[in-house]
């Protein structure tokens, strides 16, 4: 129906030109008959006009016809709709309100999700680009090793091009300046080519930057060059030092590149040769104009065969299921035109979680809406029903209540965009994102056409049930005045959607106390060592070639130990609590049979003297590391309390010997300690059996991390710097974070469970509390004459507005009464996600009531007031 | 002058153009002139009248219109009848017939 009046509008033109030349022949033939018939040619034409009668009344009755009559009335329609809207200011605002946060809500995830996972990525044909999956039964993965990038990048009929990247942190200096650690992104030396990025200052890394030998070059990206050079057009040419040498600036990236991956933002980009401990790859190839995905995939499979094969040897160490599930890897090509694999796997269920949340807010937005409208309908029936009984047509009325509701939508609609573009930025930081992820809001029209179709539809359904409601009514009471029948019927269905709004604001504010709750008990969570002020410093040879050994890093702990503010250190080859699979030791333990089929793996660590004491860990039999337990001396082990009581029952254990992977006779490490059980991967699990070896009988290794408990972290920080950088040239900081954030970074999910249900039980409790004092306010302005005759007969002002309250705490209370079980089922859907609670955890629950109480009391104060303030004689002379 | 013809019955215009275009297709003025033909003077339309009623069928799917060359070689909106303009037409028919033969019933019995 609108497709075929549209076209009537476009094609008006067109039409009115064809009656013209239909009306001027059939004048003009008129006239010539006229005058065959004798007449002169002005009385013929004058005849001809006086036959035909007149030609525009005819030409407008022609238009009429023509369906364009609607335009008018449309326009009508607005006109009166914008009338009803000013009239009642307060009505309109608090509906607009509702309708914004409602549709703002699912904008934002709309935004969030186009922004990270729809939006083309800015270069030419992004439809052609593919990426390399690896899939085996049970896993994928987009990091591929750097043997398959030699195999497959050799193939062009399928592709135009494979190019590859790798992302790390680099240390960056400018002149005699202090270093700095930058994001890097080593990428192969066709990847501009391949992506068809233009640069956008100077040039692109080129295939002969990638060539060994070939001169040091690095380009810049856009913001780093923005921040760091003040977007000055003269760096290019300059010379800077970054990863381990000096690097000639050749170019500047465009305002809008990111790559592929649009999960982190690079500083810097340089050649792969330019890093040597790449191991892994992520591999992208632009298809040939016509070639499938399939028929791609089935041109490299073999290339991949051959690169696993060329790795056999290395697997020959291996267990047999992992060699197994190595070679039982497939190669599958995903659609990367608009970004990365990994980043749509990462987010897809957190945005889920979002969406469903979100829908939850704009069914309550839209409950209140048809609430308020419900509630005005006392007001309007009357205005309605005259105009039904003047004769305008049912379906004219409904279209003037529709278009009134979609006026609504559209103020609500353009709010919400404004919202969503303020939300966008928290959001974002709430989801598992690296904090440099390019995901920044954009008014495009995919946002816009989202949202312009959610305000559509709750417009067309916020309006249509009111609509059809009020048009169906028997106008002779209604004419009479007597809406007490109507009004029953009506305040009914008010009351329980009233009341499931408080219910789902129930459920939405318990989860948020659940994981509120959650996630403080994490943090609580005795980890079994001290966790305030401690850093986790990584030390790593320069360039990230070669070895740490153990000298080096207690010298480190030496100076350290000097500083002021240092109230412990000591080092270790790995942190005390790290997010990352443990190393593990095959152990044979003195006077212990293992049965056939039991786990002879413990987790592992190499630590320095001094390593309990620095971390808090208490010793609770034996003694700790010494500098002498070195490369000659007695081979010797601390255990955990777990690992004891696994083999040693009750006895401490501290004397006995076990040995470790290789060497099955031999058991020749005595354990000289025993330590208390700490977490070290997970604050979520119990701590697993531990083993810690002496630094100094372990040899080097790539990095060690200093443990340095101080006064103050951002003292620390720097000291740690400062003790490092005097080390010499050498050694470079590669990582410095404090446990709190570390334990926090295995949080993440939990702070964003709790971060969006906090910010949509408020929405939904700010949205419930607007529609119960919109209903009560209109419930009380109904009463009006009821209240003034109570008054009349000696009823107080207190009794008054307890009449007012006791409405609201009737719908509170129901909407409670129905909220609390369904947050209880909420609650034990949620459990694998919670930690730490009671099965039902009375201060989420009660918190959610008290809130949801006082909003009630707070929107049922003001119209009891009022209501109370009412003048007896007013009131009774009302209408 | 025009005393001796009829004004034509309102709704009994859609009834002449239908029956007019079954027979064949023509332009606004053909019917007009077929109309005060075959009526032998007596239905006068007055002409313009005849298309806000043409556009109306033509919207109601009832006629279609096609531009196409006059007998004179002029360009000409001509009209013709639709399937669903024919079926129409017999029901108008029926119902007109039904409606002159009660009131030639109602002349004749008083």
């Amino acid at each position: 129906m609108w497709g075929s009046r549209l076209r009537s509008l476009i094609l008006r033109s067109r039409a009115e030109a064809e009656l013209d030349e239909e009306i001027r022949f059939h004048i003009e033939q008129r006239t010539e008959e006229l005058i065959a018939a004798g007449r002169t040619p002005d009385e013929a034409r004058r005849e001809a006009r006086r036959v035909f009668g007149g030609v525009e009344q005819i030409k407008e009755e022609c238009r009429d016809t023509w369906g364009l009559s609607w335009l008018w009335s449309f326009v009508a329609d607005l006109r009166h709709g914008w009338r009803i809207l000013r009239r009642s200011p307060g009505h309109t605002l608090v509906t607009v309100l509702s309708l914004a946060v409602g549709i703002g809500a699912n904008t934002t995830v709309f935004s969030l999700a186009d922004a990270a996972l729809f939006r083309p990525l800015p270069v030419p044909d992004p439809g052609r680009l593919v990426e390399l999956v690896a899939k085996w039964p049970g896993g994928r993965q987009t990091n591929l090793r750097a043997e398959v990038f030699d195999h497959v990048q050799q193939e062009n009929r399928a592709f135009e091009g494979l190019a590859a990247s790798w992302w790390g942190t680099s240390r960056l200096r400018v002149g005699d300046g202090p270093s700095e650690v930058v994001r890097a992104l080593f990428v192969s030396g066709n990847f501009f080519r391949m992506l068809g990025a233009r640069p956008g200052l100077g040039r692109p890394l080129r295939e002969q930057d990638d060539r060994p030998g070939a001169a040091r070059v690095v380009v810049l990206s856009q913001s780093f060059w923005k921040t760091r050079f003040d977007r000055r057009p003269d760096v290019i040419g300059k010379t800077l030092w970054v990863q381990g040498g000096p690097a000639t600036i050749v170019g500047v990236t465009s305002g809008d590149f990111v790559g592929v991956d649009r999960s982190f933002r690079a500083d810097v980009l340089m050649p792969l040769s330019a890093e040597r401990a790449i191991v892994n790859l992520w591999i992208v190839g632009r298809l040939r104009p016509g070639v499938s995905r399939a028929q791609a995939t089935a041109a490299i499979q073999p290339l991949f065969r051959r690169a696993l094969e060329s790795m056999e040897e290395e697997t020959r160490r291996w267990s047999a299921p992992e060699r197994e599930r190595f070679f039982a890897q497939r190669l599958e090509l995903a659609p990367a035109g608009t970004g990365t694999a990994a980043l749509r796997w990462e987010l897809a269920q957190p945005l889920q979680v979002l969406a469903a949340v979100v829908l939850v807010v704009l069914l309550i937005a839209c409950t209140n809406v048809a609430a308020l409208s419900l509630s005005r309908g006392d007001r309007r029936a009357q205005e309605i029903t005259v105009r039904l009984a003047l004769g305008a047509g049912r379906g004219r009325v409904i279209r003037q209540l529709l278009t009134e509701s979609a006026q609504l939508a559209f103020l609500g609609g353009v709010a919400a965009v404004a919202l969503a573009y303020a939300l966008h930025g928290i959001f974002v930081s709430l989801l598992p994102l690296d904090p440099t992820a390019v995901v920044d809001f954009r008014l495009d029209g995919h946002v816009l056409g989202f949202s312009a179709a959610v305000a559509t539809l709750v417009g067309f359904f916020t309006g249509i049930v009111p609509a059809l409601r009020l048009t169906r009514v028997d106008l002779q009471p209604a004419l009479q005045g007597q809406r007490g029948a109507l009004g029953r019927a009506r305040s009914r269905a008010l009351q329980g959607i009233l009341v499931s709004q408080v219910a789902g604001t129930l459920v939405l504010l318990a989860t948020a106390g659940l994981f509120l709750r959650s996630l403080s008990k994490l943090y609580e969570v005795d980890m079994g060592l001290d966790r305030t002020d401690l850093l986790l410093a990584r030390v790593a040879p320069a360039g990230g070639e070669g070895m740490v050994t153990p000298g080096l890093g207690e010298r480190l702990v030496t100076h350290l130990h000097a500083e002021p503010g240092v109230e412990a250190v000591a080092v270790a080859a790995r942190p005390v609590f790290a997010d990352r699979e443990p190393w593990i030791l095959t152990t044979w333990v003195d006077g212990y049979e293992y049965a056939p089929e039991e786990e002879q793996y413990t987790s592992f660590n190499a630590v320095g003297p001094g390593f309990f004491q620095a971390v808090g860990i208490p010793l609770l039999a034996g003694r700790d590391f010494t500098p002498r337990d070195g490369p000659g001396a007695p081979r010797v082990a601390i255990v955990s309390r777990s690992f004891a009581r696994r083999y040693f029952g009750e006895q401490s254990g501290v004397g006995r010997r076990f040995g470790t992977t290789g060497d099955e006779s031999r058991r020749d490490i005595q354990i000289v300690g025993v330590v208390a059980d700490s977490k070290a991967r997970s604050l979520r699990n119990r701590p697993s059996p531990a083993i810690f070896l002496p630094l100094r009988q372990q040899g080097d290794f790539r990095s060690l991390t200093l443990h340095v408990r101080t006064a103050g972290l951002g003292t620390g920080r720097e000291t740690i710097t400062r003790a490092v950088s005097r080390a010499g040239p050498g050694l470079e900081l590669t990582r410095l974070t404090s446990l709190e954030e570390v334990v926090g970074g295995t949080l993440r999910r939990d702070s964003m469970f709790a971060g969006l249900t906090t910010v949509f039980g408020a929405m939904a409790l700010f949205l419930t509390g607007v529609g119960l004092y919109g209903s009560l306010a209109y419930a009380a302005s109904r009463r009006t004459h009821e209240i003034g005759i109570r008054r009349a007969l000696g009823a107080s002002r207190g009794s008054i507005a307890r009449l007012v309250l006791k409405e609201a705490a009737a719908v509170v209370g129901l909407g409670v009464a129905i909220g609390v079980p369904l947050a209880l089922a909420g609650e034990r859907a949620l459990r694998s996600l919670l930690f730490g609670l009671a099965p039902v955890d009375s201060v989420a629950f009660l918190g959610a009531v008290a809130l949801v109480a006082t909003v009630g009391t707070l929107a049922a104060s003001v119209p009891a007031r009022s209501a109370a303030a009412l003048h007896p004689m007013d009131a009774l002379r009302h209408e | 002058m025009a005393e001796d013809r009829t004004d034509l019955l309102q709704g009994t215009l859609d009834l002449l153009v239908l029956k007019t275009l079954a027979l064949e297709p023509t332009h606004g003025l053909g019917i007009a002139r077929r109309i005060r033909q075959v009526s032998r003077d007596v239905l006068r339309v007055q002409e313009g009248s005849l298309y806000p009623a043409l556009h109306r069928l033509e919207g109601q799917g009832w006629i279609r219109a096609k531009w196409g060359l006059s007998e004179n070689n002029r360009r000409a909106r001509f009209y013709e009848l639709t399937r669903t303009g024919r079926r129409r037409l017999e029901v108008e028919t029926k119902s007109w017939e039904r409606l002159a033969t009660a009131i030639q019933h109602v002349l004749q019995t008083t």
